[in-house]
């Protein structure tokens, strides 16, 4: 993998004798960084890690993080709204991601334009950074499921198994 | 001050926002729906605001309050032709707009949603009409 490409972090150790590992596979995703750090340490570092290979959905051929498009709504609204993307294939079709949002109190607008030009930019946004074309759905607050601890960000209605 | 929500197209969200409103004993006075396909904006005008503001959001509701123009017309035909034409004649451009005739039906009421509220009133004011307080709006 060249300096500065996403892919998983994998480890060798070369120096432990009794727990050694051999290409061990995180399935974190993350990029080397081969440049000085800010602090003035040269040594090549490892980027924060960005999402999990486990994560990744395959839509149409394309690969997607939902880390991908958390960053997007991030840089959309500022904050990270809650959100869940959710994978559907129609008998016989194509999948589908639609990416469901809730609206918070910071997005909202008594004008429906505005609320029309909002799921049109979110859906502008990931097309042109993932060449995805996705659905948008705008949810009410707490709709959204939330299991204990770690939200689940994906559901996946695909039957795979054929 | 309108209050706005904002509702999934899933039966039964109306009727929890007349609910939660009902609770606190607020009066809605006027209200209008837009709606597409997924969603839908319910915007209220009641007589207590900051109360119904507080109940929806408890109940856990998007809500937002926008400051909307009430302008209250003889309730007869040309009657909204010559309000709009006081706004359109400025180049004021009107967002939304929804209509109620009050209790004893000589005026209606007209919600007017503008971009530039103090320049709508100004202008509504200056043709004549009568832009009705929050506490008129209220009486009614």
């Amino acid at each position: 993998m060249a300096d500065g490409q996403l892919g998983e972090l994998v480890f060798t150790t070369f120096t432990k004798e009794a727990l050694p590992l051999l290409r061990y596979r995180t399935r974190d995703i993350t990029r080397v960084i081969p440049e000085q750090c800010g602090c003035g340490r040269t040594a090549r570092r490892v980027q924060r890690v960005t999402g999990r290979t486990d994560d990744m959905l395959i839509i149409r051929g394309v690969n997607v993080f939902p880390s991908q498009i958390e960053e997007i709504l991030m840089a959309i609204e500022g904050t990270t709204p809650n959100y869940v993307l959710v994978v559907d294939r129609k008998p016989r079709g194509l999948d589908e991601l639609e990416v469901q949002v809730e609206v918070s109190e910071g997005m909202f607008s008594d004008e429906m334009s505005k609320l029309e030009a909002l799921s049109g930019r979110i859906r502008t946004e990931i097309d042109s950074s993932l060449g995805l074309r996705v659905g948008v759905r705008l949810v009410e607050p707490r709709t959204l499921e939330r299991s204990a601890g770690k939200a689940k960000r994906v559901i996946d209605r695909r039957d795979l198994g054929r | 001050m309108q209050i706005s929500v904002f509702l999934e197209n899933k039966s039964g969200r109306l009727a929890e926002v007349t609910r939660a409103l009902a609770k606190v004993g607020v009066n809605i006075r006027a209200l209008s729906l837009a709606e597409t396909i997924d969603y839908g904006v319910l915007r209220l005008i009641v007589d207590k605001p900051k109360e119904a503001r507080k109940a929806l959001s408890d109940a856990g509701f998007t809500v937002t309050e926008t400051e909307v123009i009430a302008v209250a017309m003889p309730d007869r035909p040309g009657g909204l032709a010559s309000i709009v034409d006081l706004l359109t004649g400025k180049g004021l451009n009107i967002e939304y707009l929804y209509a109620f005739v009050g209790q004893r039906g000589e005026n209606a009421v007209v919600i007017f949603r503008m971009d530039d509220v103090p320049a709508a009133v100004a202008a509504l004011k200056e043709g004549g009409a009568h832009v009705l307080s929050a506490e008129e709006l209220g009486a009614i």
